[in-house]
């Protein structure tokens, strides 16, 4: 069973820990322009959503790439950095804007869930953020509605 | 410099210049940041007896080598000026997404001097700095400028600084806001803006904060996070920050006799339910939020949609616990959503809820004892009348009849009254107390009358922490001290203000420098700090040094700009028994102040009035304090 990064946005409290825990495990400093996650606020709605890639399971970013450079695997959307070159079709197909360019070394960044490890998972303090296996991930979400029913319920 | 970005933003509004400063690691070492680093510029700029609200006053902006990493509380700055409020030192600390961004901006901090011959902001992306024309933002309130600076950015990324009407209107307790829904409250520096006539300062940063040691770093922070976590009062726990906000006690406090009520009568109140974080978050509650790297997300976030309270957004966030007994328990207020819209209108004018809900109170019993007529104020103004509130809120934003007097403070507005207001005017050095009850806290009562910047909350210790045993063994607090007593504190006092300042020179939130017995995160906050910075022989003797060297020069500031010595006093109301509660009959008289006050003096290695000495500020490395309090009588 493969794991996915799951967000749950009601539980985002905008702290953008996972941001700066990205940044740090992938370019040795804090710099959230460089984070393979970002939060997204929409404060008029009280929302605070974390995105970050998907892995699509028959993933365009991967259909585009001419270099091999992103490959479809087990659970993952692999990126190999060294055959990339830097052309960023991949960001134009993607539908969700989680890969972005690293202006320094002109290669695209996108998530790789830190080996099965995610440090945004880490230091997420408020469980906004989990890595689950795929099959259970809508488990939590699900019981949360249940909940609510359960207790309208109770009258 | 690992941690620090290693640059100042240096800016002239009547040239229009701005360069950059080099920080420089010595000056880091010594200063670190924040208040150190504020005090450090205020005292070598500023000259003796400018006016606060005059080109030559600074505006200081200051992070430290923490800001722009994931250490907890670390999106914290502190704005430093001479205060429009007291005339001496003043401080303010925010929260918020400002510290990082500045950061990965490239600066540790921005100093302002001069004044703008017409209303500007200044727009810092990265390496490309302006001062724009900001005549079309005049009046509006933060939510509105922020939009539309956001706009002119083109990124909506951008972070904001500013201040609202009551900035502009130079009204003596206007805070800076950030974030719209985060104040640098204290001490009027928004009316030291106005008086520059600089609107906001738009931020916007995309580079990066590199470390000495990223593996241990992250190592101290994991560490410090679980502390953090089990500590009672932040962690998952039902009556904790993250559950209830900072409000979440107002009911123990009330129990304690020690919810400061109806202008400080009395410290217990029967409506305290009706104010709490529990009553919040069963009423119009809609979700908590957090500052940039924070683990607790105290900040709430309320909508009221409509009544006679209405039209409360989330975007203004929240009342939080000195907002709700400001404008509460203080002004015997009981409506949950007036509060809420007291609130926002103080985030959205920029004025600080302390001193706004100080004033406020102080007036309704100006018009109880007959001090100030309806006929003065325009309408009745009787305790708990929630619309008569926001009415007179909305005076002192626009200074208009009464509101001007108010908008002076509690001070020069009794001054102003005279037939004995000043008996109803709780304050020290012009600034209103924070929202602790001082008679019930008398460690605290101690910081309220000798800290540099007037009465603050966030000086030293609040007493229930060293009631028990072995305290904050670290910093040698052993001894439990009974909350009632001024006995045996001043040396006390003076440990944990020195840490204190210390936390407030990184700056980190206070809520992240733990103060629960068994659960002090000392260790690791150093861990973090050697790991960031490379200091790897940094001592906890060492941070308290930091710490005394920058409550000493924001002192010595303080002394230097007081008509003779520092005015330590508390108010005439201290001397008066608390009514009712568990803290009935509690008084600080006048003597039991001036022996605590010399206790204090003699622990703090001052002269007798309370003047830093030679010997002191040599000691601390401030030689060139000394001919700055020539005739003070610091002595040698």
């Amino acid at each position: 069973m493969s794991r996915m990064i799951v967000a749950d946005m009601a539980k985002c409290t905008n702290c953008r820990a996972c941001e700066m825990a990205c940044s740090l495990a992938k370019t040795g400093a804090f710099a959230p322009t460089q984070s393979r996650i970002r939060v997204h606020v929409f404060g008029e709605q009280f929302k605070h959503v974390p995105v970050t890639c998907f892995q699509c399971a028959d993933a365009p970013c991967v259909k585009v790439c001419p270099a091999g450079a992103l490959l479809q695997g087990d659970g993952l959307v692999r990126f190999v950095k060294e055959a990339c070159i830097g052309c960023r079709m991949c960001m134009l197909a993607c539908p969700f804007g989680v890969i972005s360019f690293d202006g320094e070394a002109r290669v695209i960044a996108k998530c790789d869930t830190c080996s099965g490890d995610p440090e945004c998972v880490r230091f997420c303090a408020y469980g906004a953020l989990d890595f689950r296996e795929s099959e259970l991930a809508a488990v939590p979400k699900g019981r949360d509605f249940a909940r609510r029913v359960a207790e309208a319920a109770k009258g | 410099m690992n941690g620090y970005a290693g640059r100042l933003l240096r800016v002239d509004l009547s040239s229009g210049k701005t360069w950059v400063e080099s920080l420089g690691e010595d000056r880091a070492r010594r200063y670190l940041g924040g208040r150190g680093l504020g005090a450090q510029i205020l005292m070598d700029e500023v000259p003796k007896g400018c006016d606060p609200l005059g080109p030559e006053n600074r505006f200081i902006l200051a992070m430290g080598p923490l800001a722009g990493t994931f250490a907890p509380g670390s999106g914290r700055y502190v704005i430093v000026g001479k205060s429009p409020a007291t005339g001496v030192f003043g401080e303010a600390y925010t929260g918020g997404f400002v510290a990082h961004e500045l950061k990965y901006a490239g600066y540790d901090g921005i100093v302002v001097q001069g004044k703008a011959s017409e209303m500007v902001y200044l727009a810092v992306a990265n390496d490309r700095v302006e001062i724009r024309p900001a005549s079309h933002l005049a009046g509006l309130g933060t939510l509105e400028t922020e939009g539309k600076i956001k706009e002119e950015m083109e990124d909506l990324e951008t972070r904001i600084v500013s201040i609202g009407l009551a900035g502009e209107k130079r009204v003596r307790f206007a805070c800076v806001m950030n974030d719209t829904d985060r104040a640098a409250g204290r001490t009027g520096l928004g009316a030291v803006m106005g008086a520059k006539n600089l609107k906001a300062i738009a931020i916007r940063g995309t580079g990066r904060v590199t470390l000495a040691d990223p593996k241990a770093f992250r190592d101290h922070t994991l560490a410090n996070l679980v502390k953090i976590r089990k500590n009672p009062w932040l962690g998952d726990t039902p009556a904790g920050a993250r559950s209830l906000g900072t409000a979440g006690g107002v009911e123990d406090l009330s129990s304690m006799g020690i919810l400061p009520t109806r202008n400080w009568e009395t410290g217990s109140w029967e409506y305290a339910d009706r104010i709490s974080g529990t009553a919040l978050r069963n009423t119009i509650l809609i979700g908590h939020r957090a500052c940039q790297a924070c683990p607790v997300g105290c900040t709430r976030v309320v909508r009221v949609a409509d009544g006679p309270f209405g039209g409360v957004r989330p975007e203004y966030g929240g009342p939080e616990y000195e907002t709700v007994a400001s404008f509460g328990s203080l002004c015997q207020n009981r409506n949950i959503q007036s509060i809420a819209l007291l609130n926002q209108k103080c985030n959205a004018y920029g004025l600080d809820t302390i001193s706004a809900g100080s004033a406020i109170a102080f007036a309704m019993e100006c018009f109880e004892k007959g001090l100030l007529t309806e006929k003065e104020i325009g309408f009745r103004l009787e305790w708990g009348d929630a619309a008569a509130m926001v009415r007179l809120l909305d005076m002192i934003a626009r200074r208009e009849g009464v509101g001007d007097l108010l908008a002076e403070g509690a001070k020069r507005a009794a001054a102003k009254i005279g037939r004995g207001a000043a008996e109803l005017a709780v304050e020290v050095k012009g600034l209103e107390f924070g929202m602790h009850e001082a008679r019930g806290k008398k460690g605290l009562a101690l910081s309220y009358a000798t800290s540099p910047r007037g009465a603050t909350h966030m000086e030293g210790f609040h007493d229930p922490s060293v009631a028990m045993p072995d305290a904050w063994p670290e910093l040698g607090i052993v001894e439990a001290m009974d909350r009632f007593t001024l006995e045996g504190k001043p040396q006390a006092v003076r440990l944990a203000e020195d840490y204190t300042s210390f936390i407030n020179s990184l700056p980190i939130c206070s809520f992240m420098c733990l103060t629960v017995a068994g659960l002090h995160n000392t260790e690791e906050i150093s861990g973090m700090l050697a790991a960031a910075t490379g200091w790897k022989d940094i001592t906890l003797e060492e941070e308290m040094a930091i710490g005394e060297r920058a409550y000493n020069l924001a002192r010595a500031f303080t002394v230097r700009e007081s008509d003779g010595t520092a005015d330590d006093r508390l108010p005439p109301k201290l001397s008066r028994s608390l009514q009712g509660g568990a803290s009935k009959d509690q008084v600080i008289t006048d003597k039991d102040l001036k022996v605590a006050l010399q206790g204090y003096y003699r622990a703090r290695g001052w002269s007798e009035n309370g003047t830093p000495t030679e010997a002191k500020l040599k000691a601390l490395g401030l030689e060139g304090v000394v001919p700055q309090l020539a005739g003070k009588g610091g002595g040698r």
